[in-house]
């Protein structure tokens, strides 16, 4: 178990070493690398007055993680990450813009997907993806699948 | 016995002798409508006499027999708005050199200083031109001319600019606001107004710039007004900043070429002040290359800063102060505008284009306005101006400084999206004013993670924010003196990052590098 947490330590020093010699940071070009992406869209936007920009914020096992991209409600916004093969919790928190402020506000707690979170199993050498359906209700579905 | 009844018939025929001929030469004598059949007067008496009809024409004639400033009085007559005029002979011909109607009815007329040359002169006890002309020959007026030796003072009429009394360098020159209409100036944009000329003769070339002060002492009741003209009658300077009874001057004002300059003198809504003589003085001193050279209000005049400061005044409300300054083309410059403790100035920056670049309005009264750092490209305009009108002089110095800055900096105006400055690795930068907010983009060619360090002016405090490719904030983080904080952020190919002052910090800059994040 240790060695293999070393060895887990020691690709993800690689990967970070080979990310950064490319003026100094991470390219598309390492999507392939991520063991987790989550793509998130709304399914039930039926008028563009009620497409809002937004974005998730991404937290895996209680930690912020990071976030997705930005887009429409409608579009899919995904967040990619490479893992440490485990069981981790993934929880979302949905953020939409403001334009009055000019600044994303975490929406309100009503209208977040439910449930927030997901539980993954990221093994190794394969890719967990995670696809997030919401309404605009906030109910989801969360689908899994690994290549 | 005898000899008391004696006395007292004597002094009795005395009195009787010299009051009897008072009142007989101290009436006017009509029919004295003509210059012919003019009453003669004496300076130092009083004379009575009546408008009796609508066309009653009063004749005075006084002898003056050597240089002299008379003070001529006309007292009301009730329902009637009678007029003063003063003719002598100009130019082989008697005419009219001072007319005096204040317009109203009732009311005395009077004139303060008005200088007489040896000669004789008819003095006019008219009806005045602006009400229906009638007589009132119950109602006497007294005229009563007094005459004193002129002093150093303006000689009455210098109502035009060619009679302007001449006033030296290191001068100062008494006048009157007297009387309260000039019925002779026919100056369609000011009227009647009673105005006072002086000039002076000036020497001085581009290259040995004087600078004029003028200061006119304020009298009671009297809200005057102060100009300074070309030798072609342009207008150069006005002062108008006090109210009634305050005092008006034009200080430094620049002259780069020599001939002889007008000063004029007059008040608001022909107020007068025939009692307190106001007081004009002028110096000329040689222009400082250090000081501001007024005029300097546009771009066009702006004074070349050759130094690292240079002094200057706010002179009157409004005034804006213009300096060119190129001195390194291409160096950091950083600029401090010190206040006087009453001048709450403001320190404005355009590029060689004329475009506002940049502004400090940061601090009150008598604080230093400072735009910590600047890069001089081809030369930069610098506008000194002030938030509230001054009503008095507030000196203020302007320093610009040259400043060796290590590393990447900002190039300001950075101040929206479109001004963003590229971020590629680090860069730092200074709370330019209290509002400042610095845009940097971030423009990786595809998605990607950053880790974004930051650290805090050491006297200061930041928002530091992430945004969308369209400038919309994503994430805000706030930092003070000297803090440094890590923040990770995705940017999909574009991004910006905004700092905005919270405190500023003049004097330390904050700084800011990114990096690849995992």
């Amino acid at each position: 178990m240790r060695n293999g947490v070393t060895a887990a330590l020691l690709i993800f020093s690689l990967f970070i070493f080979d990310a950064c010699t490319k003026n100094g940071k991470l390219i598309s070009g390492n999507r392939g690398k991520y063991n987790l992406v989550v793509t998130l869209y709304d399914k039930d936007i039926d008028d563009p007055a009620n497409d809002r920009r937004s974005y998730y914020e991404v937290s895996v096992d209680k930690s912020e993680f990071g976030r997705t991209t930005i887009g429409l409600e409608s579009q899919k916004k995904v967040f990619e990450a490479s893992l440490t093969p485990d069981r981790h919790l993934v929880k979302v928190e949905k953020w939409i813009l403001d334009e009055f402020l000019g600044r994303y506000i975490k929406l309100n707690n009503l209208y977040q997907p439910k449930p927030n979170f997901i539980y993954v199993n990221i093994e190794e050498g394969k890719t967990s993806r995670v696809t997030v359906e919401s309404t605009k209700y906030g109910t989801s579905v969360y689908k899994v699948t690994k290549e | 016995m005898f000899t008391v009844k004696k006395s007292i018939l004597f002094v009795s025929a005395l009195i009787m002798a010299v009051s009897c001929g008072k009142i007989q030469s101290n009436e006017e004598i009509e029919p004295n409508n003509t210059v012919s059949t003019a009453t003669i007067v004496e300076t130092g008496k009083e004379y009575t006499g009546f408008l009796d009809t609508e066309n009653d024409i009063d004749n005075y004639l006084l002898k003056i027999p050597e240089d002299q400033v008379i003070r001529i009085e006309l007292s009301g007559v009730k329902g009637i708005n009678h007029a003063i005029q003063v003719r002598g002979i100009v130019d082989g011909s008697l005419r009219a050199i001072k007319t005096v109607d204040d317009n109203r009815k009732s009311s005395p007329e009077e004139i303060a200083n008005l200088f007489l040359n040896p000669g004789d002169y008819i003095i006019v006890v008219t009806h005045g031109i602006r009400d229906v002309k009638k007589g009132n020959s119950e109602n006497s007026y007294t005229l009563r001319i007094t005459a004193r030796s002129p002093f150093n003072e303006e000689s009455e009429p210098n109502d035009l600019p060619e009679y302007g009394n001449i006033i030296g360098n290191g001068e100062s020159i008494a006048g009157y606001f007297s009387p309260s209409r000039n019925m002779l100036n026919e100056n369609s944009q000011w009227p009647y107004r009673e105005e006072d000329w002086f000039s002076a003769d000036i020497v001085a070339g581009d290259d040995a710039p004087v600078t004029v002060d003028l200061f006119l002492k304020g009298v009671g009741g009297v809200d005057s007004i102060l100009s300074l003209y070309s030798p072609e009658m342009k207008e150069l300077a006005v002062s108008d900043n006090t109210s009634a009874g305050g005092a008006e001057s034009i200080t430094g004002f620049g002259i780069k070429s020599t001939g002889r300059y007008y000063i004029l003198v007059t008040s608001k809504s022909f107020q007068y002040n025939h009692r307190e003589p106001y007081e004009l003085s002028m110096n000329l001193n040689l222009h400082d290359s250090g000081s501001e050279l007024e005029p300097n209000n546009g771009f066009d005049n702006a004074g070349r800063i050759t130094g690292n400061s240079v002094s200057g005044r706010i002179n009157q409300p409004g005034d804006q102060d213009f300096f060119f300054y190129n001195e390194n083309p291409g160096s950091n410059i950083r600029i401090r505008l010190q206040n006087d403790p009453g001048l709450d100035g403001v320190v404005t920056v355009f590029g060689s284009g004329r475009v506002k670049l940049l502004e400090a309005n940061n601090s009150g009264s008598g604080n230093d306005e400072i735009i910590p750092a600047f890069s001089v490209k081809d030369g930069v305009f610098i506008r000194v101006s002030s938030v509230q009108p001054s009503v008095s002089e507030m000196p203020y110095r302007l320093i610009v400084e040259q400043i060796i800055i290590d590393g990447k900096h900002e190039k300001e105006p950075n101040n929206s999206i479109k001004e963003a400055n590229t971020l590629k690795d680090e860069i730092s930068g200074f709370t330019s004013s209290k509002n400042d907010r610095d845009y940097f983009l971030i423009k990786p060619e595809a998605r990607a993670r950053y880790r974004i360090n930051a650290s805090a002016p050491k006297n200061g405090t930041v928002r530091l924010s992430t945004t969308d490719q369209m400038g919309y904030i994503i994430k805000t983080k706030t930092l003070s003196n000297g803090e440094t904080i890590s923040i990770n952020e995705l940017f999909d190919k574009k991004g910006y990052l905004i700092i905005e002052t919270v405190t500023p910090d003049f004097e330390n800059q904050y700084n800011i590098n990114i990096s690849g994040a995992e």
